[in-house]
């Protein structure tokens, strides 16, 4: 089981590297209003900027 | 055989302090203690720049009024000699630190009785200031000092005595065999759950939907962030009440998972919005450390960078979906700790092993299905009751003081309202 989990654990870390490399650098120059305080368009949250 | 040497054999050595353990959890409680301010600069950070005072009030003052209340009647409602043996609550045998002296071996045998008090004390400190971030800008202050008295005793004391309490009888939620290390379900599922009823309750801010409401100071947040993660340290790896292997694991497990919900957060937030967020990454960590929190005295590192990755993952997605319901918990309490607290309780079901400790259980993972359902006992009792009984104390307290500022005093900020004070001369 340990062996199992550490797989899991490899490959959830493995994949999130290889998707920061197809990522975009950055976003446009974002209009200070909106891009660093919600996601997208659903959320006035702070958190998650 | 002479009598010495009989007396010798049969009588059990006398409860001894050791002065290792005692100094980590010394160190433990003071580190416990930084994380309360630590949450007021990450509240601080997130709110506008007129109601940033009055955030950090919120976590400050509960760490002032809890402490007092802890002393006088908190300590020993929740860790008292158990009322009728129900392992409800803790009878008033300790009020006011009576009694509280030597060593108790049934709570810790080989550090100082009053210690663990204390260390327990910052817990107790930390639970309702959680809560806050759901109320936050918009909170009259002697609602929320009223609320915070009544919180901690009717709601804190009571959950904490079922999960940990130990004293005549176990709480009953720990005889039922929950596993709960350092706080998932008394901590944050208790706080989460009332935020999300303060939300719900209290209604949305003027202008809530409609201007924006941005952080108003993104390095407080990080730098709050980072000093929760620093205490977080005595937060889990300290509940081991010793200086041990075990504190040793929880301390790994904790760095581990909220390293994992920091990446996790920051993708998803790179993959939705286009940038990997700063924000984000602070949330993230705190979302890992809570989901890892229940877990840290019984998972190993394997487990924990998966708990941390969940934990990331589903309190992320708590806010996109809190903010698609429309309710206005302001800070996302309940997405981060009431979401993340309730994964890290099932997942302690899940990964539990008694290779990692002997003195807990093994989880559906290592062959013990029924964990899992266990978990989902202390869950379901700890919402409901969290959920209930805050209802009720907001609602009388709405009734009897009133529990919002004015819209105009709202509009005009929390700081130069109720504080007489301002953050910044600019």
């Amino acid at each position: 089981m340990d062996t199992a989990l550490l797989v899991v654990a490899t490959v959830a870390f493995v994949m999130q590297m290889f998707a920061w490399a197809v990522l975009p650098n950055a976003k446009q120059v974002p209009e200070k209003s909106k891009e660093f305080s919600s996601i997208g368009d659903e959320s006035k949250s702070k958190v998650t900027v | 055989m002479s009598f010495l040497s009989i007396l010798l054999q049969t009588t059990p050595p006398a409860p001894k302090i050791d002065t290792g353990d005692t100094a980590w959890i010394l160190v433990s409680t003071a580190l416990v203690m930084l994380m309360t301010p630590a949450l007021g600069f990450f509240y601080g950070g997130l709110v506008r720049s007129k109601n940033v005072l009055s955030t950090i009030m919120h976590s400050f003052f509960s760490l002032a009024v809890v402490s007092v209340v802890w002393v006088l009647w908190g300590y020993t409602l929740a860790f008292g000699p158990s009322v009728g043996n129900a392992g409800i609550i803790g009878g008033l045998d300790w009020f006011g630190l009576n009694g509280v002296t030597g060593i108790n071996t049934n709570y810790a045998a080989t550090i100082p009785f009053p210690l663990h008090m204390m260390f327990q004390m910052m817990f107790a400190v930390i639970t309702p200031a959680l809560i806050t971030g759901a109320f936050a800008e918009r909170k009259r202050f002697k609602a929320f000092a009223v609320f915070l008295v009544v919180w901690v005793t009717l709601v804190y004391c009571p959950i904490a005595h079922w999960v940990w309490g130990l004293q005549g009888a176990k709480g009953w939620l720990g005889a039922l065999g929950a596993l709960d290390f350092a706080g998932g379900t008394v901590v944050h599922i208790a706080s989460g759950i009332a935020a999300l009823v303060c939300a719900l309750v209290m209604g949305k801010r003027v202008g809530f939907g409609k201007e924006q409401m941005e952080a108003h100071d993104v390095p407080m947040v990080v730098l709050g962030a980072g000093l929760l993660w620093f205490g977080w340290f005595g937060f889990n790896a300290g509940s081991a009440l010793g200086a041990s292997d075990l504190a040793v694991n929880a301390f790994v497990v904790t760095h581990v998972s909220a390293a994992m919900g920091a990446i996790t957060w920051t993708t998803l937030s790179w993959i939705r919005q286009g940038a990997p967020s700063v924000l984000g990454a602070a949330a993230g960590a705190v979302a890992g450390l809570v989901a890892i929190t229940p877990a840290s005295g019984y998972v190993n590192a394997s487990s924990a960078l998966i708990i941390g990755f969940g934990g990331g993952a589903i309190c992320y997605f708590g806010v996109v979906l809190k903010s698609r319901l429309g309710f206005d918990d302001a800070l996302d309490v309940f997405a981060v700790h009431g979401l993340g607290g309730i994964w890290g309780a099932l997942a302690t079901g899940l990964f539990a092993t008694k290779t990692i400790n002997p003195a807990g259980n093994d989880g559906l993972f290592y062959g013990n299905p029924g964990q899992v359902l266990i978990q989902l006992a202390g869950v379901g009792a700890t919402i409901a009751w969290s959920g209930g009984l805050t209802f009720v104390i907001l609602k009388v307290i709405d009734l009897t003081i009133g529990l919002r500022v004015s819209e105009k005093e709202e509009q005009a900020g929390l700081d130069g309202v109720l504080h007489g004070e301002e953050a910044y001369q600019v």
